[in-house]
């Protein structure tokens, strides 16, 4: 009796660590799998930052101190007709609200996309402890890594076809320009042309490279999420040593691109081109575009 | 240049030249009458800015709930892989036992 009962405990052992390490990926894989998602986190979630920033700026309207906004308002009052002084105080009041909720609203796309890739790593939080029967929902997870990889690729080419302004700068630097056409002695209109045009270059030479900055963390982020596509697509066949190499390339690869190099746009063409690619030859990908929901769940499951 | 840059430096450049009006006058009246242009211009060009972010892939909520199913099935599989292991260990440690 006391046998049978040993045989069937050895028997369970035997049978559950064979079954294991079928059903799912090693314990290596599904931790490169976790770490390739938080690394996609933080390279997304610095380019969303970079973004949010610029579209705050070509939305906002230069800035006042306080002693100069005081200065305004005196000045302004001297206008206001005696039956208009409450609506003077009530509209100084409401006006700047208006402006602050219209600046606040220009990135919130971009702040409530933080949150997705936020829930985009939480996925696999658990998978180095339950990698052996994850298989199939990492496999699902997939359709996600390629949205947003794509959704990066498209925010750095989006960046380079439309650069953003840093607005606030150019009002003042068109007022310094007309304050200079107003002047009379022609060394003072001189210098100070020369002054706003020497200001004109600095802004040009800022405003590229906080573009090209951005750009670059996109492609930062494309670069992450393509290593996670790829993990996810060969994760039955990778060994760990390949699954090093691949994730030891693409941090090489990551920390090569910069704004700096003269080289970023081109850059957007291959992502661009890996993009187009992917969609010409995997259905997953054409339907992830088209976003064709039946073709997804059915091609998900069975990738 | 698109269409749509086009349309941004139209916007740009309406802005700048309205804002520079703005900061200049003393006026109340015509700070009035300049506030509604600004407001509405600055709104064009965040709802056109956004639109062009918006590109081809949109996340939804449905992908929002997807992405929450998956991670409520990795978190089931830990569950059960952890349950598995303590059932595994203890065949092995009656298996030694008996």
């Amino acid at each position: 009796m006391l046998t049978i009962t040993r045989m069937k405990a050895v028997l369970l052992v035997v049978i559950l660590s064979l079954l294991m390490p079928t059903a799912g990926c090693t314990k290596e894989k599904a931790d490169a799998i976790k770490n390739a998602a938080e690394q996609f986190r933080l390279e997304s979630k610095t380019a969303l930052t970079q973004l949010s920033n610029l579209a705050k700026q070509h939305a906002e309207l230069p800035g006042m101190t306080n002693e100069e906004e005081v200065t305004r308002l005196a000045e302004t009052f001297g206008t206001v007709p005696p039956e208009k002084v409450t609506e003077f105080v009530n509209s100084r009041i409401q006006a700047k609200r208006d402006f602050d909720e219209l600046s606040a609203s220009a990135d919130e796309d971009l702040r409530k996309m933080q949150d997705v890739y936020d829930l985009f790593a939480n996925m696999y939080r658990s998978l180095s402890k339950g990698h052996f029967f994850a298989g199939s929902a990492v496999k699902q997870s997939k359709i996600y890594a390629i949205k947003l990889t794509m959704q990066m690729v498209h925010f750095a080419g989006e960046i380079r076809d439309h650069p953003y302004q840093l607005h606030s700068r150019h009002v003042l630097l068109v007022e310094k320009y007309k304050n200079a056409q107003k002047l009379t002695d022609p060394q003072q209109k001189k210098a100070a042309v020369i002054l706003a045009s020497q200001e004109l270059v600095q802004l040009r030479d800022l405003e590229t490279k906080a573009n090209q900055d951005a750009i670059a963390q996109c492609l930062k982020a494309a670069e992450s999420g393509k290593v996670i596509i790829d993990l996810i697509d060969r994760y039955s066949t990778l060994s760990v040593a390949d699954v090093l190499d691949l994730t030891r390339n693409a941090l090489a690869i990551v920390s090569d691109i910069s704004g700096g190099d003269p080289q970023i746009k081109a850059m957007i063409d291959r992502y661009d081109n890996f993009v187009k690619n992917k969609i010409a030859t995997d259905p997953l990908w054409k339907a992830v575009q088209d976003n064709d929901i039946v073709t997804l769940s059915n091609l998900a499951k069975n990738n | 240049m698109d269409n749509d840059a086009k349309m941004l430096e139209l916007l740009g450049n309406s802005l700048t030249d309205l804002e520079v009006k703005y900061r200049a006058t003393n006026d109340f009246a015509t700070q009035q009458e300049l506030e509604p242009q600004i407001q509405n211009l600055v709104a064009q060009i965040t709802t056109l800015r956004k639109k062009l972010r918006e590109g081809p892939v949109i996340m939804t909520d449905e992908d929002l709930a997807g992405m929450r199913e998956i991670q409520r099935q990795i978190d089931a599989a830990a569950d059960k892989q952890s349950m598995l292991l303590a059932i595994a260990r203890t065949a092995a440690f009656i298996g030694m036992r008996v």
